[in-house]
């Protein structure tokens, strides 16, 4: 008798024990159901299926099997109608010989059909023009640079990745037609575009390759420690300091100038870009470590 | 087989039964402060809600003829439906795709307001000082991100960052997805 009675308050037991927890349980997902919902639920931003970053080194098997790995038949994807069609360049590119910033819209941001395998093939045969002009434009300073720095500048050159558009990690470049240097979630750099700069490639070549020049080259970080030499005389006449420009969220005017500098020297856009015309760039101009009599006549 | 006897009474067992039952409910608790923590979150979105956003994608000086500024703009004050506006627009006033790529707002149906608030309460909960990187002097910024969120009350949550793929600054572009996304109905 004793012996039933234990065994039922035993099991009684095991019961409250478990209805406890149960309770415990259900009271925990229940306010962090409540919290979820109030602050961290909101809808999901449908984007088109992500590409994979596409590897561009200066191969043209990479280009060949860029073309050979279309996700669809190719016959449909030649059909298609191209992401770029509806693009509309928003102002002008130039004003009386001096370019201006303008790019083309996509309106149909990443509902849009993505780039056609030629539109993407020539986009990377470009960047890839305009990749190897960076490292020749580097081995031809490599007096000036130094062979150390050459080679780390070079090997920064060989890291830098292009990002097939329309992006899913970053959609608000799905509506722009600008081409910008970023990094990937390891820190490895990455060019990222939006599909109207397909239109500006097509329509614009010019100024197409120059603006992948400048983003290509801003992997030359000129707020790295390593590079300080390379850049740091410009920076210092330009009355620069590491704080102002290199600070984490400061906008960089050393960096935008830069780049803009290396990107005119090697693929010049067809117009004057004003900020290295002005009057303080031509007085630093020649701190530039590439800086030479040429190179100062086509600025 | 014989199992050895246990000598116990249910005068005994209650005692015991009592603290097992106290060590399962504490343990169900445990997480008490973190959660109360979240539920003040949650009070005070519910109380003064972020009702309207600006996410600026800052651009380089003209003088570089970069990327131009892009600013979106949220109102999720009133009405059912929040106004978003795009500047620059993304498409010409007189072919409207959706309202924001129009540059305008009045076609429905769009986000909701109760979408919109939502979605400017999460990049807020993102910007939390703790939950942001530390400064560094390492990396040049080329691409500023500005937010400016406004509660009902009128309290203002104004950062500055960097165009990033982690972090709050991700959460910025993924909001501008959102925001200028076509929506279907309802």
């Amino acid at each position: 008798m004793r012996r039933t009675r234990g065994i039922w308050i035993g099991v009684a037991a095991v019961g409250i024990m478990a209805l406890a927890g149960y309770g415990g349980w259900r009271w925990q997902l229940a306010q962090n159901a409540m919290v979820t919902a109030a602050v961290e639920t909101v809808p999901e931003v449908k984007s088109p299926e992500p590409e994979a970053a596409e590897v561009i080194a200066p191969a043209p098997e990479e280009l060949a099997k860029a073309e050979k790995t279309p996700s669809e038949p190719k016959k449909k994807k030649e059909e298609r109608r191209s992401m770029t069609e509806g693009a509309r360049l928003g102002g002008v590119l130039e004003r009386e010989g001096s370019c201006v910033s303008a790019e083309y819209w996509v309106a149909q941001g990443p509902q849009s059909t993505p780039p056609t395998a030629r539109e993407w093939s020539e986009a990377l045969s470009v960047y890839q023009e305009v990749k190897a002009q960076l490292a020749e434009f580097l081995r031809a300073r490599s007096a000036t640079v130094g062979v150390e720095k050459t080679a780390k500048l070079e090997k920064l050159l060989r890291e830098v990745r292009l990002d097939r558009p329309p992006s899913a990690e970053e959609p608000d470049l799905a509506y722009r037609g600008i081409v910008i240097f970023t990094r990937d979630e390891r820190g490895s750099p990455l060019l990222r575009m939006g599909p109207g700069f397909l239109k500006l490639a097509q329509s614009h070549t010019e100024r197409a390759r120059f603006e992948l020049a400048r983003a290509i080259s801003q992997v030359w970080n000129p707020c790295d420690p390593e590079l300080a030499g390379v850049w740091g005389k410009f920076s210092k006449c330009m009355g620069w300091d590491a704080v102002s420009q290199c600070e984490s969220a400061s906008y960089s005017d050393l960096a935008w100038s830069v780049s803009t500098w290396v990107a005119q020297q090697v693929a010049p856009p067809g117009c004057k870009v004003p900020g290295l015309n002005d009057a303080q760039f031509q007085v630093c101009s020649d701190r530039l470590p590439a800086s030479t009599p040429s190179t100062k006549e086509a600025i | 087989m014989n199992f050895p006897k246990m000598k116990s009474s249910p005068k005994k067992q209650i005692p015991a039964l009592l603290i097992l039952l106290g060590v399962t409910a504490c343990s169900s608790l445990h997480e008490q402060p973190a959660l109360d923590a979240l539920s003040q979150i949650k009070d005070q979105a519910a109380a003064t809600p972020f009702v309207e956003g600006y996410f600026e994608f800052v651009g380089p000086h003209a003088k570089w003829a970069g990327p131009s500024a892009w600013v979106i703009h949220i109102d999720a004050r009133e009405g059912e439906f929040a106004k978003v506006k795009a500047q620059p627009p993304v498409a010409p006033e007189s072919a409207p795709r959706s309202p924001a790529q129009a540059g305008a707002r009045p076609q429905a149906p769009g986000v909701t307001v109760q979408a919109a608030r939502a979605q400017l309460a999460n990049l807020a909960a993102m910007m939390a000082p703790d939950r942001r990187p530390q400064s560094t002097l390492s990396e040049a910024c080329l691409h500023p991100i500005r937010v400016r969120l406004i509660r009902q009350d009128g309290a203002v949550l104004d950062q500055i960052g960097c165009r990033s793929v982690t972090g709050w600054e991700s959460q910025v572009s993924k909001a501008t997805g959102f925001f200028m996304a076509p929506h279907g109905e309802g």
